[in-house]
């Protein structure tokens, strides 16, 4: 039986259903091994990643600020060149004050409103009001 | 039966309002190192957010929460809602409820509230205001394997699953070694409503993490155990991992945030700041998230806002 445009069609229609779930779960395919590898640590008692792999940035050598204070300071100069600024003046308590609050909170925009009530000399309820464009980085 | 689904699955981005038997607003952290099930009684109290009096996730300005989902062939569709959390019920009869007010697309104007009752033996009341027809629809419990409108989340994962329905045995403690899910196509992009997406979450990256393993309880069950990551301070459970017949079938992700500068002290008053789920078997992506700012809890709200009458006053 030859085959037609219309089962040319079909089958075309079919190839690309059954390639559309394999192209969404490529583009997680490291997410995935990365879960896969952490989980075996479970068994294993060891965790390899392939270093090419985004999926844990710590190993890749990114710093999000949480090992040190002194990397929270790298941290804050990278995301927030202009509060920077303010932050560097800050005596080290209030510097040490911000990043434990980051540590718990993990709030990205928490960091900018902290240093710029810090440098204005509010108490911690009154910051809340002072910044609310805050930016949403997690 | 969809529009009811579809409702019901803004359950995620605030947390279920149902109560388990077995744990109350009252469950005391552990002492010492805590058994599997004493850790699974501890993760269902973190995710009903029973250390808050109330909790809300509102609408502020044009931020507000929302949940997106991905189909295999990369379209998205998006939810924005508005959600209000009670468990201040001193009485015998209602323990908590739970209103969601739908702010985008279709079901804008939508709202719904439930009720869970102490009494266990009572099933949950689900009311519904349908603007167009401006009255109120009440409907049953939804099954604990039913999808959630569009999204790769079942009503099990997001509120009904309680820890007497499976089994726990603890597995160990190791670090978190990976950062949490996103949809990586939207990651850190512009985006309505959150004004920008974020960026995969790596700040729990090192922290101590109990491995729980639950294996459900039911009968040819969609999944026949799961894997969860949770933390060993605040029993905050950062990852789920879902197999079936051995392989992995389903990941889910939350990033959750510690509330501070608050006299609430116990490590387990925490909010959720995002989920991010993927089915592997069909590829299907669901995201919800939730900006820092719109986070309210223990507010002065009076219980009378959980009522019919906030429903029929919801503008469209």
């Amino acid at each position: 039986m030859p085959i037609t445009v219309f089962h040319r069609r079909r089958l075309l229609v079919a190839l690309l259903m059954v390639g559309l779930p394999a192209t969404a779960l490529a583009d997680a395919d490291d997410y995935i091994a990365a879960v896969r590898a952490d989980l075996e640590e479970f068994s294993s008692g060891k965790f390899t990643l392939p270093e090419s792999n985004s999926w844990n940035a710590k190993a890749s050598g990114e710093n999000d600020g949480t090992a040190s204070l002194a990397d929270f300071e790298d941290f804050v100069k990278t995301k927030f060149r202009g509060t920077y600024i303010l932050f560097v003046r800050l005596p080290e308590w209030q510097k040490n004050q911000i990043w434990q609050e980051y540590l718990e909170t993990g709030d990205l925009g928490g960091i900018r409103t902290n240093i710029y009530a810090a440098r204005q000399g509010k108490s911690r309820t009154q910051k809340r009001d002072s910044i609310t464009n805050l930016p949403f980085d997690f | 039966m969809k529009l009811f689904t579809t409702l019901l699955s803004a359950g995620l981005l605030v947390g279920a309002a149902q109560v388990s038997a077995t744990v109350s607003r009252d469950l005391p952290l552990p002492q010492g190192t805590p058994s599997a099930d004493e850790i699974a009684r501890q993760v269902y109290f973190a995710n009903h957010f029973y250390a808050f009096k109330n909790f809300s996730i509102r609408q502020r300005g044009r931020t507000v929460a929302v949940l997106i989902n991905s189909d295999s062939d990369g379209s998205a569709s998006r939810t924005a809602v508005e959600r209000h959390l009670n468990n201040n019920y001193e009485n015998d009869v209602i323990k908590s409820r739970d209103l969601a007010i739908f702010r985008s697309g279709k079901l804008r104007g939508t709202g719904m509230l439930v009720t869970d009752y102490t009494d266990d033996a009572q099933s949950q009341s689900y009311m519904i205001w349908l603007p167009a027809l401006r009255k109120i629809r009440r409907f049953a419990q939804p099954e604990h394997d039913e999808a959630w409108g569009g999204s790769v989340f079942t009503f099990g994962d997001v509120t009904l699953r309680e820890p007497e329905h499976e089994t726990h045995e603890l597995l160990g403690v190791k670090k978190m070694r990976t950062c949490l899910g996103v949809i990586e196509s939207l990651e850190d992009q512009p985006y309505r409503y959150v004004d920008r997406l974020p960026k995969r979450s790596c700040r729990h990256l090192d922290k101590d993490v109990y491995g729980l393993k639950s294996t459900t309880k039911f009968e040819d069950w969609w999944y026949d155990y799961r894997i969860s990551y949770v933390d060993t301070e605040n029993f905050a459970d950062y990852r789920t991992v879902y197999f079936k017949d051995g392989e992995m079938i389903k990941i889910i992700d939350r990033d959750w945030g510690l509330v501070s500068e608050s006299n609430i002290d116990d490590p387990r008053a925490l909010f959720w700041k995002s989920w991010y789920g993927i089915d592997l078997t069909t590829g299907r992506e669901s995201w919800a998230v939730i900006p820092q700012t719109v986070v309210a809890y223990n507010t002065d709200k009076r219980n009378g806002f959980w009522s019919e009458r906030t429903l029929r006053r919801i503008k469209r």
